[in-house]
């Protein structure tokens, strides 16, 4: 028994040796709760199927009292409540799966903010979510294994069994899991196929709904109609190739009764010529005992689907798991240099493609630079390398002599960012102000709340400062969210200050409302500002215009607007 | 009167049976090899019962040809049984299939011709669950009832007639006891996996929630070197989602537990029954185990049954609800289809929304080829009175002419196909900047001509930074600005030319200079036509023929700007207001 269990847990292994190996280590395994479930769950199953005789027996009419009733009714429930038991296992798996889930959420907040360029944060959450649901499949299909290993004796072993049906029986169950691991493939492949229609299809209506005026106005309904006949159309061969699918899924579950048919009765017929079998009552019995042993077998019947889950599963967690973390910590923490802020020779892309291309430029100290230029010309990438929220770039980004050897963590210390989105986080409006800042005193606080105008807001909203702003702020305004970040930012206390279209979102007049905040956190720092509407570009002393990756021109607004045709432009609009 | 509510539920679904094709031939095929496995069934317990009874000890004799016969009869209708399934699940699934897509297409259609009255009045999340969901509870249902239910029944009752035969009311007894313990299994698992699941899901839906706003803000965390402590945030929220699991596991494995034992005792019945009878002697062995045989699958099909009942369930309400649907008022207008631009007058017209009056005796004239401007304050009824023009509602007292002809005589689409409207927001859907441009001229340009208007609209060098024409804009068009939607917007219209002009705010977005080039842009190429402008910005339409002024509903005021700025208060108002912001 235990060579068979060794040979099972080699047999997982070897198929994916590596990714298992990612995937546990550092986690505690719960290996003990799985085998000792694991031990339930075989004597509960050995149990029930020890009891294919007994009624095999029942069921020709073979028994003299109650007795063989009362010991199955009896067997039963014991074999049950022992399956029942095994669940220690399951809550062993959830443990696992918890562990997992925080390796991977640890991971996914050290990993470099490019990452989240690359992935949609839907699929960054599902490896988080839902992914580690699998991370105890292994363990699992190696419980699996065990059981049906210990199973098959118990078959052979029978009362009722026929020694020459027996082995047909035998091959035709194990044929039968293979045909229940081909279709779980499809059937999956399936389950996927309906739901990405159907996801395609409520995106459809959901966008359309939402305008039907709009769609009136244009005199569209018909060509919207079809283009939601379509949808439905598409839906219906997802249907159809799930139709064809659940039919193999059928397919294996009723081959297990056709397989005990066909060795029962079809070869259980040459054996009556042959006259190796001389009683009808025999072959009833088998059939009956056959029947039982089904209904156990039919617990395999989640094999497959373990089994191809943890494949696909696994492989999307390791994936993330190999990734490259950054390490905030390394190189140098004493970084006090002050100065002008300097771009030498700075160069990067992404995926290959180079999106900026050997920027030279500096930022003057304690005043404020807007950066301005056409979408898409890298005027918010420049912005992620000042604080090197992308720290792989060509070149070097200095402040003094300190450059791209100091660590991480101090570099961002030294910044401070207020971007379009505000950026607010569940909690208090506490809580999210002195985000990212250790012992704030009360003062200082207080401070803060009058710099950035929020004491109406605070003496407004239930709670004060213990308001709880909801997801995303979302309880908030949008100009109620803007003034809590530029008091975060504020508290904070960076002497560079980066602000993405800080204010791009606001209407004129909530706009106007949160310039004295702003006035204030800028005051005395360095600033950097990308920036849509003129009127903010105009406050700078230093313009820098972008185009295509480069600097196509810097100099004071006034310089600019007579020789930059862009900024002209941009100017007069 | 629950009687009358039952009527009305299956009169309804009958009803909405009728809105769509069936698939006769498939349901036909899968209800007859569904009638013929449940023959089978039926007949499998007394062929083996028939073998059981012999004993055979020469090898030629007669028995053993019986026996061998008997046989290869059962193998022969398992060999039936289990083709015939497999033939009647596909043909069934697809059946399924073509129902639900025929339902799903018939509901569609009906929410895309609703007037914008009715559409609107609802949340567009409660169309798309109908359109999506409840077709799949009425589809499920229907297959069930008309492909599996007749076949199930025929066995279940003759079953019972078998059973009866054999002579011994016991035996009947033992069958219909059966029954109850196989409804109080089927709700009890069905409630204690809802609950467990529904529990699950809300924490899980809590923890998403939650790391989805970390994810989402990324950046922030990263500046404020927040990592660490988010990832401990993040911790404790895992662990919550555990106890969740753990308790979900437990009640599942419980539940299990329950089904299992519940599953059990019918068999254990029908065994009893049978044993007191066979050791009493009343039944011979042979009965007996053709009894027993029936009562195995017996136990099965009633637990089918019982899913008929949970289908039904939920496909009553989903008939309910489909049904309402069905009863909304379309979008058609009148039978006349020649409609040409002409005079277009209000009549004391009056219409509220919700219980607020937001047009009282509204009348004024819109001179064929003139431009006439609305404007006022936010709460005028400026964009009702478009929506009134464009049919979207209807007024609730006086009435709309054009060209002397109420409005609601024309036919909808031919009408509508009159004006161009430039709807607030200028929203498009997802799709390229060509399909934004081309949206509603039903005809395809060619990329000269949109390239043209692109430049018209300022657009053209915005447009090919990001990749030209094929450049996706996302949905509702959200990758672009309000403001470069609105100048798509007008692009879109000036390429469509339709003959009259409808424009609501459709500058909203732009600075000053902005909104007044696309303003003359306007007047160029529609210069001749009607333009009926609400504007906010009084600047742009000062030089239309015609400005109304509305206030809460009243007309305060209708002439030229020099008119009005002589002897119409509120339009000074506006005047001075909108010099203000301007500064």
């Amino acid at each position: 028994m235990k060579n068979k269990s060794s040979l099972a847990m080699e047999n997982v292994t070897v198929r994916t040796k590596k990714p298992l190996r990612t995937l546990y280590k550092g986690v505690k395994l719960p290996v003990l709760r799985t085998l000792f479930g694991s031990l339930l769950y075989l004597v509960g199953t050995l149990i029930v199927a020890s009891q294919a005789d007994t009624v095999a027996a029942i069921s020709v009419g073979q028994f003299k009292d109650f007795s063989p009733i009362v010991t199955y009714a009896l067997m039963c429930i014991l074999g049950y409540v022992f399956s029942y038991a095994s669940v220690v296992a399951d809550l062993g798996f959830v443990e696992l799966a918890a562990n997992i889930r925080k390796k991977i959420w640890k991971k996914v907040m050290r990993l470099p903010f490019s990452y989240y360029d690359r992935e949609s944060p839907n699929r960054v959450l599902s490896r988080v979510t839902s992914d580690p649901e699998y991370s105890y499949l292994p363990f699992k299909l190696l419980q699996l294994f065990f059981t049906l290993l210990a199973f098959l004796p118990i078959v052979l072993a029978g009362e009722a069994a026929i020694g020459e049906l027996t082995p047909y029986l035998l091959i035709g169950f194990i044929a039968t899991i293979g045909i229940m691991l081909f279709s779980a493939r499809f059937s999956e492949r399936g389950a996927v196929y309906v739901a990405g229609k159907l996801a395609a299809f409520t995106a459809f209506l959901a966008e359309r709904f939402g305008r039907i005026r709009f769609i009136k106005a244009m005199n569209s309904e018909e060509k919207e109609n079809a283009a939601g006949l379509r949808c439905i159309e598409d839906r219906y061969e997802a249907d159809k190739y799930n139709a064809m699918a659940n039919t193999l899924v059928m397919f294996g579950q009723t081959f297990l009764i056709f397989v005990l048919f066909t060795v029962a009765f079809l070869i259980g017929s040459m054996l009556i010529r042959n006259g190796r079998v001389q009683s009808g009552a025999a072959l009833a019995a088998f059939y009956a005992y056959g029947n039982n042993l089904v209904l156990v077998f039919q617990f395999f019947a989640q094999f497959p689907s373990v089994f191809s889950a943890t494949k696909g599963g696994s492989k999307k967690i390791v994936s993330i798991l190999e990734e490259e973390e950054e390490d905030p910590d390394q190189g140098k923490s004493e970084f006090t240099a002050t100065g002008d802020l300097c771009m030498d020779k700075v160069s990067f892309g992404y995926n290959d493609r180079e999106v900026i291309h050997g920027i030279s430029t500096h930022i003057p100290k304690g005043k404020i630079t807007a950066i301005v230029g056409p979408n898409g010309s890298g005027k918010t990438t420049v912005l992620r390398l000042l604080n090197r929220l992308y720290p792989d770039f060509g070149g070097n980004i200095r402040i003094g002599e300190d450059g791209n050897e100091v660590s991480l963590r101090a570099w961002r210390d030294r910044f401070g960012v207020v971007s379009q989105n505000a950026g607010l986080f569940e909690g208090s409006v506490r809580d999210n102000i002195c985000y990212g800042v250790r012992d704030v005193k009360e003062e200082e606080l207080r401070a803060v709340i009058s710099l950035a105008c929020l004491e109406d807001l605070i003496a407004s909203h239930e709670g004060g400062l213990d308001f709880n702003v909801g997801f995303n702020g979302e309880k908030l305004s949008g100009g109620e969210q803007q003034r809590i970040a530029i008091a975060r930012a504020m508290l904070k206390n960076p002497d560079y200050l980066i602000l993405d279209e800080a204010t791009a979102n606001l209407d004129p007049v909530t706009e106007e409302k949160i310039r004295t905040g702003m006035k204030a956190l800028i005051q005395g720092r360095t600033a950097i500002i990308v920036a849509h509407n003129y009127r903010t570009v105009a406050e700078a002393q230093h313009v820098i215009v972008m185009r295509n990756g480069t600097v196509e021109d810097e100099g004071t607004v006034e310089e600019l607007k007579t020789r930059n045709a862009f900024f002209k432009a941009f100017a007069e609009a | 009167m629950t009687e009358t509510r039952n009527q009305s539920i299956w009169k309804n679904f009958i009803h909405l049976i009728r809105q769509i094709r069936l698939p006769v031939l498939f349901l036909a095929s899968a209800f007859l090899l569904n009638l013929g496995k449940a023959a089978i069934e039926l007949t499998i317990p007394e062929k083996i019962a028939g073998l059981a009874d012999l004993e055979f000890t020469a090898v030629n004799s007669p028995v053993v040809k019986t026996a061998v016969s008997i046989c290869l009869t059962l193998f022969a209708l398992a060999l039936a049984e289990f083709v015939g399934g497999l033939v009647s699940t596909y043909i069934t699934y697809i059946a399924k299939a073509r129902i639900h897509r025929n339902f799903q297409a018939a509901a569609s259609r009906k929410v895309f011709s609703l007037t914008a009255a009715e559409a609107e009045a609802r949340d567009p999340k409660e169309f798309i669950s109908r359109i999506t969901t409840d077709t799949g509870f009425v589809s499920d249902f229907l297959i069930d009832l008309l492909v599996i239910e007749i076949p199930r029944l025929y066995f279940i009752t003759s079953t019972l007639v078998k059973v009866s035969r054999m002579g011994n009311g016991s035996l009947l007894l033992g069958f219909i006891l059966i029954i109850p313990v196989i409804v109080l299994g089927a709700l009890w698992s069905g409630r204690v996996t809802y609950k467990s699941q529904t529990r699950l899901q809300n924490s899980i839906a809590r923890l998403t929630a939650r790391l989805a706003e970390k994810v989402e803000h990324a950046e922030i965390i990263k500046a404020y070197n927040k990592t660490e402590d988010e990832i401990a945030d993040g911790d404790g929220f895992i662990d919550e989602m555990k106890a969740a699991q753990k308790k979900t596991t437990l009640a599942a494995a419980f539940n299990q537990l329950i089904a299992n034992i519940l599953y059990a005792v019918p068999t254990l019945i029908i065994m009893t029954a049978g044993a007191i009878l066979l050791l009493g002697g009343d039944i011979s062995t042979a009965q007996f185990i053709a009894y027993f045989g029936l009562g195995a699958t017996y136990q099965r099909y009633i637990a089918d049954h019982l899913t008929l009942w949970v289908l039904g369930k939920k496909a009553q309400g989903a008939t309910l609800r489909i049904s309402e649907i069905l009863t909304l008022n379309e979008d058609r207008g009148g039978e006349q289809k020649a409609v040409r631009p002409a005079d277009l007058r209000f009549e004391h017209v009056s219409f509220s929304r919700g219980g607020n009056k937001t047009l009282s005796d509204v009348s004024f004239t819109v001179k064929n080829g003139n431009k006439f401007a609305v404007v006022g304050g936010s709460g005028a009824g400026k964009s009702t009175l478009l929506n009134l023009i464009e049919q979207f509602y209807r007024p609730e007292q006086g009435r709309i002419t054009l060209g002397g002809v109420d409005i609601s005589e024309f036919e909808i689409s031919s009408y509508r196909n009159l004006f161009s409207y430039l709807p607030q927001n200028a929203p498009g859907f997802d799709g390229t900047v060509r399909d934004f441009l081309c949206y509603g001229s039903g005809t395809l340009h060619s990329d000269e001509e949109l390239k043209k208007f692109l430049k018209e609209v300022d657009m053209l060098e915005a447009v090919e930074v990001n990749g030209g024409l094929d450049y996706e804009v996302g949905p509702g068009a959200s990758k672009l600005s309000g403001g470069q939607r609105q100048r798509l917007a007008v692009a879109r219209m000036l390429l469509a030319g339709a003959k009259m002009v409808l424009a609501d705010e459709a500058t909203s977005a732009l600075d000053y200079e902005g909104s007044g080039r696309i303003a003359a842009l306007i007047d160029r190429y529609a210069a001749g036509k009607t333009r009926i402008i609400v504007a906010h910005d009084l600047s742009t339409v000062q030089d239309a023929d015609t400005i109304l002024v509305l206030n809460k509903g009243r007309v305060m005021g209708c002439g030229s700007h020099d008119e009005l700025k002589n002897c119409c208060p509120e339009y000074r108002r506006l005047l001075t207001a909108g010099e203000g912001a301007k500064q």
